[in-house]
């Protein structure tokens, strides 16, 4: 079977062990290997940004326009796609995309582990900023923000139909938004590992699934970026909404 | 990709919606039914959607492109 003896499933690497057992009322708060990596993230990025802003130069040096690039860039996002208002919520926005950016870019490391691989991480950031951000039209604008659910010039016996058709247009944000990135680095770094697999089992004739790998690595480099991209501008669009109730 | 999954949680959340209320109700399979035919609808209004997005994005760099370069 496998060369080495040992059979590696390209599962494997995305499998949760517990490094500190802790249980805290009855609810299992294990320390994981997916803990251990976010923690590695907000780490790494703080410790980043707190380099690369200490000795702030009005020409600024390479740390310091990396820094200054990504701010940027997200600014840029979050003006063109929420409006004036949205920049209120720039470190939130800004702290989302250094994150998933990150946790996407670490995981291409080898013998790392990709938070974002799993559903459970995915999921639960985007129903945080989901959830955030009808808190926040419904603060903002009162029984007005349900005017997002009917769109105007709507002939009113058409109203009901479309106001649930809405309805679920709107739940259907937290789902696709979790979905996307997760489906999106699990599926890539599975391809990864199973064309990997190819190079040991095929001997000499690795070669050619050996230049597939190196390929797909700059591809999965890409797609890292693009995907932390898309989740950002998606929570910018979604943060215009709260502004702007009518379509 | 990124329409894909547009397209699909459409159908997603109406198939679950609906199931939750058949078996809430007990009305199996009447509810996952309607919910899912609305879910399908909410799916294409999210993938024309996204699909305007992307365009309007498109057209906007191509301006800009065109704009710097002229």
């Amino acid at each position: 079977m496998a060369a080495g003896g040992e059979a590696h499933s390209p599962l494997e690497q995305f499998e949760i062990t517990r490094l500190v057992d802790l249980n805290l009322g009855g609810v299992d708060i294990s320390f994981t290997n997916s803990a251990l990596w976010m923690v590695i993230i907000v780490a790494l990025s703080t410790l980043f940004f707190v380099i690369a802003t200490s000795r702030a130069a009005i020409v600024p040096g390479r740390l310091q326009s990396i820094a200054e690039l990504s701010y940027e860039f997200v600014a840029g996002l979050l003006r063109d796609n929420a409006g004036k208002e949205g920049m209120k919520y720039f470190p939130f926005v800004f702290t989302i995309f250094i994150f998933v950016l990150m946790a996407n870019m670490l995981g291409m490391v080898p013998y790392s582990f990709t938070v974002t691989s799993h559903l459970a991480v995915t999921a639960t950031m985007s129903l945080i900023i989901i959830l955030g951000i009808t808190v926040l039209g419904l603060v903002k604008h009162g029984f007005g923000f349900f005017h997002v659910f009917l769109p105007s010039g709507v002939p009113m016996w058409l109203a009901p139909l479309l106001i649930v058709i809405e309805v679920i247009s709107y739940l259907t944000r937290p789902v696709s938004l979790a979905v996307r990135l997760f489906a999106n680095m699990m599926a890539g770094h599975t391809t990864l590992k199973v064309f990997a697999g190819f190079v040991v089992a095929l001997g000499v004739a690795g070669v050619v699934p050996l230049l597939f790998v190196v390929a797909l690595t700059a591809l999965e480099v890409l797609i890292a970026f693009l995907q932390a991209y898309i989740f950002t501008i998606l929570t910018c669009i979604y943060l215009h909404d709260a502004f702007h109730p009518h379509h | 990709m990124r329409l894909g999954v547009e397209f699909v949680s459409g159908f997603v959340v109406g198939g679950l919606i609906g199931w939750a209320l058949d078996r809430w109700f007990g009305t199996r399979p009447w509810f996952m039914v309607v919910f899912f035919l609305l879910g399908a609808a909410a799916g294409t209004v999210n993938l024309i959607r996204a699909a305007r997005r992307l365009q309007a994005e498109a057209e906007a760099s191509e301006e800009q492109n065109s704009s710097t370069r002229g």
